[in-house]
């Protein structure tokens, strides 16, 4: 019966492929982005909850 | 500089509501859980009975504990982190006292057997918008709160809030569709299937989006601060939040698996829920190698200790989860135990670990003092822990004993086991292991909240904190900011990147299912339930026997033995909600119907031991006596066509007398075999036991199509076909 209700609806096989390409894909751009930038990039943004009373500045002038 | 206040008193409130609900929701647990030592406890009176204070208390530890500690987390962390204080006090203490209404009306409803059904979602329409709005209130506070903050950069952990508020909004929203009948009851817009299907999209990501994401967020937070040391990897923390949330959403059809919902979507559920292992480790690691160098920390600080104990927990949930999505250990561990031992070592140690973890850790800071008892707070973090192992070993054991008794064949290929009875009363004693740990984990939680009453007592509430911080600068157009960078200081276009992340899931796995609705292989002979069978189903749902009892056999030999032909699709196009169940702690009962007389039922209704010796099955003996609600059917009838049920146009005013003569047939036939009275209680054909006989006797008979279910009544309805 399973099989009846997948045929009836077009394309059906491609859901399960297109869903992890899609992931796929993001996941390798984050993953890209991330080591492109380095450890150091992020240093602030790790110190934000450590620094009560100091104040982060903006990112964009750490940029490599 | 600017000088501004964060409001500590809303932190208080929901400190003191987290252990308040806390405690009661880990009291309504250990009363359940006696239940199944000794069945009659509390028995006798309807709003005490198991089926009705199960979901108090599942509702009670998910949304009144681990809610309010979630909103704990949230106005303490989330000011500091955007260096100002909440966008609007006002609002805050709306979200606080709306909260805390809900929680209160869940009391007065679920016990007085007023609930949808659905696992997690059972509170009625009317307090399902009450959650919305109060939920709208809390995202507007902090989304304007993160507009207005001081810092460039959000933090990590808002992303985890922001996720949270906009998934279970969505989820709630989804999920709750449904058709008011009257001012309490309502019927689920979907039916079968889909309903199953949208209501595990929802379970599962109410345990991802509710108790996963916002307490990762709060790890993020809380375990710098504790340790004094940043987060081990600021560029994991990235992978693992986009990897998560995008992962989990598509997981919940593995609550499903070898049910009759398609194979593709639970093949696509088992997928993910198997990839979900990586981000969900890749966060637990990022948490743990934070303390690289203080672990000698751990050994002297309680904050330490809960959030440590907490962190590694979820490490152990998030290893089990993916395990138990694939399809042949599922086979063994779903319906039993073993998913509440799972849950446990999730809600005791995760949810309650990092909870627990933070009430230690603020109220010293915002009462100015230190913590009153060291030496009780290690008392209290012993009792937690062990008590939680306790609980989690027994459920373990005994969730696959019985489950493996279950399955057993003799040489000659009968049932080894073929008196459910048997299998269970096998496990009684893991049960009453599984009540001896939940008391230990109760009272280290009181000794926790008498210290924290304490520690509160010796300081003063520091209601205005102050604090100063720079105004963030207009941007430096010049210079280019890369794509994240550039959407982690834009918290709307990093909300709506997370609605699109979340809904890719939600689409792809519903949509499909929603067109099945045409496409389902209609078995003509399945029909809507007769007037009478809609009581009855309301009375079964009222009285939550969903909670004990499955309505869907799986395709195994060992389940098609014992309970008859395996459950198809098209056999529940009629049920709204459906009621296929989570849990077996007494048998399935999708082909109950015919299996029994009438008089059996009456006689089990009203006391089990007399027809299963050693049933743990509490007795129901209200229903002999309380008339069942008759005037409300034509209300019923019109809300369930509304649904899809094709009730010809009309019928809601044939409907009473179909009721009526339904249940004198069955009176008659109860009268004939000597049963017009029970232990001294005339019977009539009012009674709530009549509905629900009425009822069991139809569920899963249909498929054979010998009896149409309309015959005798008066109205003589032809219903139509489901064909559209």
């Amino acid at each position: 019966m399973y099989k009846e209700v997948l045929r009836s609806i077009e394309g059906i096989g491609l859901f399960p492929s297109v869903s992890l390409i899609l992931f796929l894909t993001l996941f390798t751009v984050v993953l890209i982005y991330v080591i492109r930038k380095g450890k150091k990039h992020f240093d602030n943004a790790a110190q934000i909850p450590l620094d009560d009373n100091k104040v982060f500045t903006n990112t964009a002038t750490n940029e490599v | 500089m600017d000088t501004f206040h964060y409001d500590n008193r809303i932190v208080r409130n929901f400190g003191i509501a987290t252990l308040a609900w806390g405690i009661i929701g880990f009291v309504v647990g250990l009363i359940v859980a006696l239940k199944f030592i000794w069945p009659e406890f509390l028995g006798f009176i309807p709003e005490l009975s198991f089926g009705r204070l199960r979901p108090l208390h599942t509702n009670a530890v998910i949304f009144a504990f681990a809610g309010n500690a979630i909103f704990y987390g949230v106005y303490y962390s989330l000011p500091r982190l955007c260096k100002a204080p909440m966008w609007n006090d006002t609002l805050s203490k709306i979200h606080f006292w709306g909260w805390q209404a809900i929680i209160v009306s869940a009391v007065l409803t679920l016990p007085f057997g007023i609930t949808t059904s659905k696992e997690y979602a059972e509170l009625e329409w009317p307090i399902d918008i009450a959650i919305t709005l109060i939920w709208v209130a809390f995202g507007a506070n902090m989304i304007m709160t993160i507009l207005k903050r001081r810092e460039k950069h959000i933090y990590v952990a808002i992303w985890f809030y922001l996720a949270t508020f906009i998934t279970v909004a969505v989820l709630h929203v989804v999920n709750s569709f449904e058709m008011p009948a009257t001012f309490l009851k309502s019927y689920s817009l979907y039916a079968g299937v889909q309903d199953a299907l949208v209501q595990w999209w929802y379970g599962h990501n109410a345990v991802a989006f509710f108790l996963t994401t916002p307490f990762l967020g709060i790890m993020y937070y809380f375990i710098p601060k504790a340790a004094n040391r940043p987060i081990f990897s600021y560029r994991l923390s990235i992978v693992h939040f986009w990897a998560l949330i995008f992962i989990y959403i598509w997981a919940g059809p593995h609550h499903l698996l070898y049910t009759a919902l398609p194979g593709w979507a639970q093949a696509l559920g088992t997928v993910f829920s198997i990839m979900l292992i990586a981000p969900s480790w890749g966060g637990m690691l990022n948490g743990l190698l934070t303390l690289r160098g203080a672990w000698d920390r751990v050994r002297e600080d309680p904050v330490l200790k809960f959030l440590v104990v907490g962190v590694t927990a979820y490490g152990m949930v998030t290893f089990e989860g993916p395990m138990l999505s694939i399809a042949n250990v599922n086979a063994i561990a779903h319906y039993s135990d073993y998913i509440i031992g799972h849950v446990h070592n999730g809600a005791l140690l995760w949810n309650g670990g990092l909870a627990f973890g933070m009430l230690y850790y603020i109220t010293p800071r915002i009462y100015k003092t230190e913590i009153f008892s060291l030496k009780l707070a290690n008392m209290h973090f012993w009792f937690a822990t062990l008590g939680a192992i306790f609980y989690v070993i027994p459920m373990y054991w005994g969730g696959i004993t019985q489950s493996l008794m279950w399955k057993e064949f003799t040489s000659t290929g009968a049932l080894a086991y073929p008196n459910f009875l048997e299998t269970v009363n096998q496990i009684i004693p893991m049960y009453a292991l599984r009540a001896f740990g939940g008391t230990m984990f109760i009272i280290g939680a009181c000794i926790g909240a008498y210290n924290i009453w304490k520690t509160a007592a010796q300081g003063s509430l520091q209601a205005e904190e102050e604090a100063q911080a720079a105004p963030l600068l207009p941007e430096k157009t010049k210079e280019k900011v890369y794509w994240h960078r550039w959407l982690e200081a834009r918290p709307v276009q990093f909300s709506a990147w997370i609605l699109v992340a979340i809904l890719i899931g939600g689409i792809v796995e519903y949509v499909p299912t929603a067109l099945i609705d045409s496409n389902i292989p209609t078995i003509s002979s399945v029909k809507p339930y007769t007037p009478l069978e809609v009581v009855g189903r309301d009375i079964y749902i009222s009285e939550g026997c969903n909670n004990c009892h499955s309505q869907m056999i799986r395709p195994f030999r060992s389940e098609t033995e014992r309970y008859g032909e395996y459950s198809k699709a098209g056999e529940f196009v009629y049920d709204h909600p459906f009621l296929w169940g989570s849990k077996r702690t007494g048998p399935d009962l999708h082909r109950i119907g015919g299996k029994y007389p009438n008089s059996w039922h009456l006689r089990h209704m009203y006391d089990p031991y007399s027809t299963s010796p050693g049933s743990i099955m509490p007795a129901y003996p209200w229903m002999h006596k309380k008339d069942m609600s008759k005037s409300d059917i034509a209300n019923k009838i019109n809300a369930l066509r509304t649904v899809g049920v094709p009730y010809p146009e009309g019928y809601e005013d044939q409907a009473l007398a179909d009721l009526e003569t339904q249940a004198n047939m069955i009176m008659d036939d109860l009268s004939s075999n000597g049963f017009a009275e029970i232990d001294g209680i005339q019977l009539t054909s009012d009674k709530q036991v009549i509905a629900l006989i009425a009822y069991l006797q139809r569920v899963g008979i249909d498929i054979k199509g010998d009896r149409d279910p309309f015959e005798g009544l008066p109205s003589k309805v032809q219903l139509t076909e489901n064909q559209d």
